[in-house]
């Protein structure tokens, strides 16, 4: 147990939750009683398998908890603990199909990768969004990869990174996966991936040196290899830090965005108050719970509205894309954004 | 792991807690160069915000400090927070002289010397003379209007009237005024209700957000015609709105904040001091002349001087004796880690004198009679003095 | 007002009495000086024996506790958790025991199933490596409060009127009879006179002290057993040591946490059963041997109760656990009867030993139906309440079928189906309920009915829910509070370590400071 014999019951994690705050603790009772309560209910705790998946892994709650309790890992042992036993969501049994039929969790639409050995020592890990939902993501981050100067390629052959089925708590059909990228990625010196969810799997899960790429930009190549058009005119900004960036792969990747932020002319930022708050795409809840994430999602686009901003960014082609699902105000990934400053060669 | 580049600073405050904020503006509004670690939420948050001096000589000695400082700290602390309460989103009243009374949200009654603006206007005098109602919002535990009605004929002899409104949804934290910069989302509702209750002074469970929270109460009761309080309540917001003005003061004096990094180990070298820190996947290095220690949550457990994780950091104190007559359990519970052992041990070491060591166990809840954030702030005090000597 | 039966104790025997001679027709008045299950009956692990424990020793009662714990699964089935139990054999026990114990088990017809160590370990990972083998049998948990509270119920719908927090101040005899029996009601002080048929004296290890009251005298050894119970649960299996029975052997998985009992050694007044620090000490020394991860645990709280036993030659823990009625015909007395021992498992069948004595005393013929007729009816459907599915569960765990008149309070408004103490999943309906009736005058009251503050926090939370639940009973609020605390702190004192002193430090702190309660440290010294 990651420590939840440490719990003091200060309610912490139940306010901090923001799906709490969103559906109320009468529809999910929040991480305390999932994680901590529930597991000592003995064999009655597959009671708790009907909220367990509600939970988006923010990881605002580990950050709440006075007692630093890890409670999105003891929320993640509950899960894997009840998979075998429940039936899931309809939108992870579709999620689970993809994965058995074509390696992803989502229908494919086109075929990405080209080389099979390696020219290049760095390779690009797109992930199931950026390579065929967000498909621009991946276009950007690659275009902004080699305008930084790194030589870069997309391997083929790669499957979904995991991270959906350690959320699910499908141990299972993860090992699957990772033996089938692990056997392309370890050719590679470098991984760099444009959904933070995929960097966190591939380090903590594979063990592989990948970067998400706004580090691998600011801490690798820098950005004196971008040439920028300067900006007709000032866009009101308001910036999402992706939970799994910002909490998961590490607090200094929010300097990282800012940092890219303040390389592009033409951009003010604005401040919402709510930047790390979760939009409700992660942890399983998107696929399984699309209404809880889509009113999670509407919350932070009505906040960035009202704050005045024009154009909501954000580092994760997950987040992007469930922010987008709101409409009312337009949404970019940041490489996107990034690379509709871009001046490329020939261009004035 | 991968590590990445070192972070230069002057002085390192480990912990972004009162403590920890208080001293990092002292510092940096003093012209040095300071980087805040932080990670998590520190207990100073979980507070009801209001901040307590000690009145008796004792307390400053279970501190070991000396009486010459413990003089003029009450002083410097008053202008202190009153330089720092006015940045933040939420005003703070008071002074070091008057003590005030404060309705809590059982009805019973606290005595604290700085409290926020909105609860803080009614002492018992105003609820003493007012026609006094409490409004529970349906699903929210942070009132209960009919315990409260019956706590606070209890202890006062005021008859509140009681009534609970389902106006706010079922979602207790979703609050129908949010105030984000300067725009207001509709309260029509709620303050119909309010109109409707045959009362001077409305006690309501604090409902407002992060931000903007004193102007969105002000508003609301313009709105309203009544005088409304916003009850004292544990693990609510004043005493996040407190960290925040703390933290948006420490920014704006010149501080460097790395909140959300967790300290792993300290490296004591001859002329710096290393904290190496955990940022996610990736370890962070920061170099300093010197270290501000107040990572002491006795109720979370803290980081002991060497980044040890403190699991159980009043292991020292036998808080059964304590509860068998000694003072043990109330010094436990007041004083906390900066007391004795943690000054003790900082002073003996000969490598130690780069680190200090401030805060309070448990400063967050023991406000009332614990002096719990009297007590790290006056010990920041003490402890950037002695920075500002050593530099 | 006629009354044939007058029981004087609220635990499980009294209880069982007055739903058995409840059942038979008779007029029954039960009266308890504090408040149901306080003694023993609300002491102990919550075990449900499946006899194994007494084959080797006392195979009367093995056989008693084998029959009993069939009949109880049946008509208790709402407050048992029917987990199965483990004896097991560790490295450094006498191995001759396992023989004899299997042959007990065999003669008292206790069923056990023997185990190889593999098939223990794959049963409960967590137990010690160190066992060498062990029995499969039929061991259960059961919530004890729950059971008197039942009992209780059941007389009550029978007619009985019960009373607690009555105690009796006087009797007073007439030649061979016991002609009028005064009690003095504590909610009001009113002192009241009854005059019953017949009296029992059902009230354990105070049972000497009611039977001098009516002139007469019951030969009772008090033996006072401390339990430690830890948080959550390493084990879903009640686990016993396969060895002669002996202090710190078992680990009984109940509700959310674990038990580890017990104790024995023997006592003059039963007000004075405490939990010493060799007590806690000695316990987890034990209980540790058998699953060795019960050393990082965290305590919760630590009790001791008395248990009063027949008295015969050899120190407690060799005295029969069996049950011994007295007519007290010596005494001079026709319509005094005292019963003794026995034990939890075996409540039911030592009320119908009794029970048939006094209707013969009545003329009655009707048989008696305990052991047939449910304590609750099965089947009611509580999902429409809008419930999550955890609370759901733990709702029928704990009534079996909801009270009546608590549907209406859960139908009520959405605060009153929120969760007031969430470690025992305890919904605010539950204590509005419960708060309104006459047995219930105080918080301690409201907590045995529900279970909230009986978790690991210890009423960090639910304790104001329980106080606002609890109105203007009880005096003063502030009051009513320092007592639930000061009781409370009585059990965490003797294990103030660790995370739960940090919970101590959080509970003092956020209900002195925030809410201006004292935790009731100074009154408990």
């Amino acid at each position: 147990m990651p420590g939840t014999d440490r719990c003091l019951k200060c309610s912490s994690c139940v306010r901090a939750c923001p799906v709490v705050a969103e559906i109320g603790e009468m529809t999910f009772p929040g991480p305390r009683t999932v994680a901590v309560d529930a597991p000592r209910f003995g064999p009655s705790r597959v009671a708790i398998a009907e909220v367990a998946w509600l939970c988006s892994m923010c990881e605002r709650c580990l950050e709440a908890c006075p007692s630093r309790i890890g409670l999105p890992k003891a929320m993640l042992d509950m899960r894997a603990s009840l998979f075998p036993n429940v039936r899931v969501r309809p939108g992870h049994e579709r999620l689970l199909g993809n994965i058995d039929l074509y390696g992803l969790s989502i229908e494919p639409v086109r075929k990405v990768g080209g080389e099979t050995m390696p020219k290049a020592k760095i390779a690009y890990f797109p992930g199931c969004i950026a390579s065929q939902r967000e498909v621009e993501t991946m276009e950007c981050s690659l275009g902004l990869l080699k305008a930084a100067g790194a030589e870069v390629e997309v391997p083929s052959g790669l499957v979904c990174c995991g991270s959906p089925l350690v959320k699910l708590g499908d141990e299972r059909r993860c090992e699957r996966l990772m033996d089938a990228n692990l056997k392309i990625l370890e050719r590679y010196d470098q991984v760099v991936t444009s959904c933070p969810g995929c960097t966190v799997q591939l380090v903590e899960g594979y063990g592989l040196e990948a970067l998400h790429i706004t580090e691998f930009l600011t801490e690798v190549t820098g950005t004196k290899g971008m040439r920028f058009r300067p900006g007709s005119e000032n866009i009101r900004l308001a910036v999402h830090h992706a939970c799994h960036l910002s909490r998961g792969v590490g607090p200094h990747t929010k300097e990282r965005t800012y940092e890219l932020l303040s390389e592009v002319p033409g951009i003010e930022l604005v401040s919402t108050g709510d930047e790390t708050v979760c939009c409700g795409a992660g942890g399983s809840l998107l696929s399984g719970y699309p209404d809880v994430a889509g009113r999670m999602a509407a919350r932070k686009v009505d906040s960035a509205i009202f704050c005045g901003a024009k154009i909501i960014t954000a580092a994760c082609p997950f987040c992007a894309m469930n922010l987008r699902r709101t409409g009312g105000i337009e949404v970019m990934e940041l490489t996107q954004l990034i690379s509709s400053r871009l001046r490329f060669p020939g261009q004035h | 792991m991968r590590e990445l580049p070192a972070i230069e600073t002057e002085v390192v405050v480990i912990g972004h807690g009162a403590t920890g904020l208080f001293a990092a503006i002292e510092l940096a509004s003093t012209g040095h160069k300071v980087l805040l670690v932080g990670n998590g939420t520190p207990s100073s948050e979980m507070s009801t915000g209001c901040i307590s001096f000690p009145e008796e000589e004792t307390w400053w000695r279970g501190l070991g400090l000396d009486d010459g400082l413990m003089q003029d700290a009450s002083d410097r602390v008053d202008q202190g927070i009153q330089k720092v309460l006015t940045v933040g989103p939420c005003t703070w009243e008071g002074t070091s002289e008057k003590r005030m009374a404060l309705v809590t949200n059982l009805g019973t009654i606290i005595r604290t010397n700085y409290a926020p603006s909105t609860s803080s206007r009614h002492d018992v005098i105003a609820v003493r003379g007012a026609k006094v109602a409490a409004l529970g919002f349906q699903g929210n535990k942070d009132l209960d209007p009919c315990l409260f009605h019956n706590m606070l004929r209890s202890e006062t002899g005021v008859e509140a009237s009681s009534s609970w409104t389902a106006t706010l949804p079922a979602e207790p934290h979703r609050p129908h005024i949010e105030m984000n910069h300067g725009v207001r989302h509709s309260h029509d509702a709620l303050s119909e209700e309010l109109q409707g209750i045959d009362a001077d002074l409305v006690m309501l469970p604090p409902f407002t957000q992060r931000g903007g929270h004193d102007r969105a109460w002000r508003d609301l009761e313009g709105v309203v015609g009544k005088r409304l309080c916003e009850v004292i309540t544990p693990l609510s917001l004043p005493g996040r709105s407190l960290v925040d003005s703390f933290g948006r003061a420490a920014l704006e004096a010149g501080a460097r904040d790395l909140n959300g990094t967790h300290l792993e180990m300290i490296d004591l070298r001859d002329d710096d001091v290393i904290a190496r820190c955990r940022s996610g996947l990736r370890r962070v290095q920061v170099r300093a002349a010197m270290m501000l220690f107040c990572g002491g949550n006795a109720v979370g457990g803290g980081l002991d001087i060497l980044g040890r994780d403190v699991i159980d950091p009043l292991s020292f104190f036998d808080i059964r004796k304590g509860a068998a007559g000694s003072s043990n359990f109330d010094m436990a519970s007041h004083s906390g880690i900066a007391c004795d052992s943690y000054f003790r041990s900082v002073r003996k070491g000969t490598r130690m004198d780069k680190v200090l060591v401030a805060g309070a166990a448990l400063p967050g809840l023991n406000f009332a009679n614990g002096y719990g954030l009297g007590t790290c702030l006056t010990t920041a005090l003490a402890a950037c003095r002695a920075i500002e000597e050593a530099l | 007002m006629r009354i044939d039966v007058l029981i004087i104790g609220g635990g499980t025997t009294g209880a069982g009495i007055a739903r058995d001679m409840a059942m038979r027709g008779a007029s029954v008045m039960l009266l308890e000086k504090g408040d149901f299950s306080g003694g023993a009956s609300g002491g102990n692990h919550g075990l449900l024996h499946s006899g194994a424990r007494y084959v080797v020793r006392d195979q009367e009662s093995a056989r008693e506790c084998a029959q009993e714990c069939e009949v109880l699964r049946n008509i208790a089935w709402h407050c048992i958790e029917d987990l199965g139990g483990l004896f097991i054999r560790l490295k450094n026990d006498d191995g001759n025991y396992v023989d004899r114990f299997e042959a007990g088990c065999h003669d008292s017809s206790v069923p056990a199933e023997r185990l190889t160590r593999k098939e223990v370990l794959e049963f409960e990972p967590m137990l010690s490596a160190q066992v060498e083998e062990g029995f499969q049998v039929r061991d259960a948990s059961i919530d004890p409060f729950q059971l008197v509270l039942a009992n209780i119920q059941s007389a009550r719908a029978l007619g009985a009127i019960v009373h607690n927090h009555s105690p009796v101040i006087e009797m007073v005899r007439e030649e061979e009879r016991i002609v009028e029996v005064r009690f003095k009601d504590r909610r009001n002080g009113q002192i009241s006179t009854i005059k019953p048929e017949l009296v029992v004296n059902a009230a354990g290890a105070w049972s000497d002290e009611v039977a001098k009251m009516a002139g007469c005298h019951v030969d009772l050894s008090k033996d006072c057993g401390a339990l430690l119970v830890m948080s959550g649960r390493l084990v879903n299996t009640l686990v016993n040591r396969l060895r002669p029975p002996s202090d710190g052997d078992i680990v009984v998985p109940n509700r959310t946490s674990m038990v580890i009992g017990t104790t024995s050694r023997s006592i003059q007044d039963p007000r004075s059963a405490k939990v010493g620090d060799d007590d806690v000490k000695l316990l987890m020394r034990e209980a540790v041997q058998m699953v060795p991860k019960l050393a990082e645990c965290r305590p919760i709280r630590a009790y001791a109760s008395v248990r009063p036993l027949v008295r015969n030659q050899g120190e407690s823990r060799r005295a029969s656990r069996s049950y011994q009625i007295y007519e007290h015909t010596d005494d001079g007395l026709d319509n005094f009867f005292s019963i003794v021992g026995g034990k939890l498992t075996t409540y039911r069948s030592m009320a119908e030993h009794l029970s048939d004595l006094l209707a013969g005393e009545l003329g009655t013929t009707d048989p008696c139906r305990t052991a047939v007729e449910p304590l609750v009816e099965r089947g009611e459907d509580i999902s429409d309440l809008g419930l999550q599915a955890l609370p759901t569960l733990q709702l029928q765990r704990r009534y079996g079928q909801l009270p009546e008149g608590m549907r209406e309070r859960a139908m009520g408004t959405t605060s009153a189906r929120s969760i007031a103490c969430s470690c025992e999943q305890v919904t605010r309906f539950e204590l509005d309920h419960f708060a309104v009736k006459e047995d219930v005058i105080d918080l301690s009251d409201l907590m045995r009915r529900t279970r909230a503050g009986m978790g690991y926090c210890q009423g960090t939370g639910c304790s104001i829910a329980m106080l606002s639940a609890l109105g203007n009973k009880g005096g003063s609020p502030r009051e009513a509070m320092s007592r639930f605390l000061c009781d409370r702190h009585r059990g965490i004192a003797p294990v103030l370590q660790g995370d739960q002193l940090r919970q101590e430090m959080f509970r003092a702190d956020l209900l002195k400071g925030v809410y201006g309660f004292s935790i009731g440290e100074e009154r408990c010294r």
